[in-house]
């Protein structure tokens, strides 16, 4: 019965996300968080495949900033999903720009993300993207 | 204890949901509002037709114009999650416009009282992708 012995429960995955967001909020991305086949598709960065390119993307992006913090503002998961709503703080050039970013993360039973896909609202990426 | 006696299953908010997509889906706009509080909130900021609506005359007027504008909507369901303060839904969504056929994806949130009615909900979509179907 190992099967039933590593099947991580809704609440360990949010649990699993909200370290993870933590730990990125200080530049940290751990890579056994990701199956190795993980693609990651979102606003700020074009579609990535693979562990390691993803985990690199994930460093790089809030290296563009002076600073990338995502706070969630909650967390939700099922047997498929977990799906982090996000207050977001970019700060670029001296300008601070504040907004809502969703997660959307798709979770094997291990917990690791195999796919990723993270979405911004619109006005607030123009403003990131003009920044 | 009246509030205990009507406090809703997440199962019962998921429901709410799934019964306001209904509705709109058969052009059904009295009942879309009667899942919503009287001083119900759409926020479409991450939407084609944007912007922050509040009351159910400003939202139904907002969301109307979806079925006016856009042809042959589909809106599949790809999951919905919840807790106690939000249901989020993951929507495959489809439109017509000017014979061709869009595709994207969309989250949406809502906040589901206990008494079974919408105060709040956001709409998180790739606007570039429906605004140049609307522009073209």
């Amino acid at each position: 019965m190992a099967e039933a012995r590593t099947k991580l429960t809704p609440q360990q995955k949010i649990e699993m996300a909200r370290k993870a967001l933590a730990d990125a909020n200080q530049g940290n991305v751990n890579p056994e968080g990701f199956a190795p086949d993980a693609v990651m598709r979102g606003s700020l960065i074009p579609e990535v495949r693979g562990r390691a390119a993803v985990v690199a993307a994930l460093k790089k992006a809030p290296a563009n900033f002076e600073e990338f913090r995502q706070e969630p503002h909650a967390i939700l998961a099922d047997n498929d999903h977990v799906v982090a709503l996000i207050n977001l703080k970019v700060k670029s050039r001296g300008r601070t720009i504040e907004g809502q970013q969703v997660l959307v993360v798709h979770t094997n039973d291990q917990g690791q993300i195999t796919e990723m896909w993270g979405m911004i609202e619109p006005e607030t990426l123009k403003r990131i993207q003009g920044s | 204890m009246a509030e205990a006696g009507t406090k809703l299953s997440l199962d019962q908010k998921i429901q709410v949901v799934r019964d306001a997509f209904a509705a709109f889906e058969r052009g059904d706009m009295k009942a879309l509002t009667n899942t919503w509080t009287d001083d119900f909130v759409w926020h479409a900021r991450g939407s084609v037709f944007g912007g922050d609506f509040k009351g159910k005359d400003a939202a139904i007027g907002a969301i109307a114009r979806y079925p006016q504008e856009l042809e042959d909507i589909k809106l599949d369901f790809h999951d919905i999650v919840a807790n106690d303060k939000h249901v989020v839904a993951l929507v495959n969504s489809s439109f017509k416009r000017n014979g061709k056929t869009y595709q994207d994806q969309i989250v949406y949130i809502f906040h589901v009282n206990d008494r079974g009615k919408t105060s709040e909900a956001w709409i998180i979509a790739d606007t570039e992708l429906a605004k140049n179907a609307i522009q073209s």
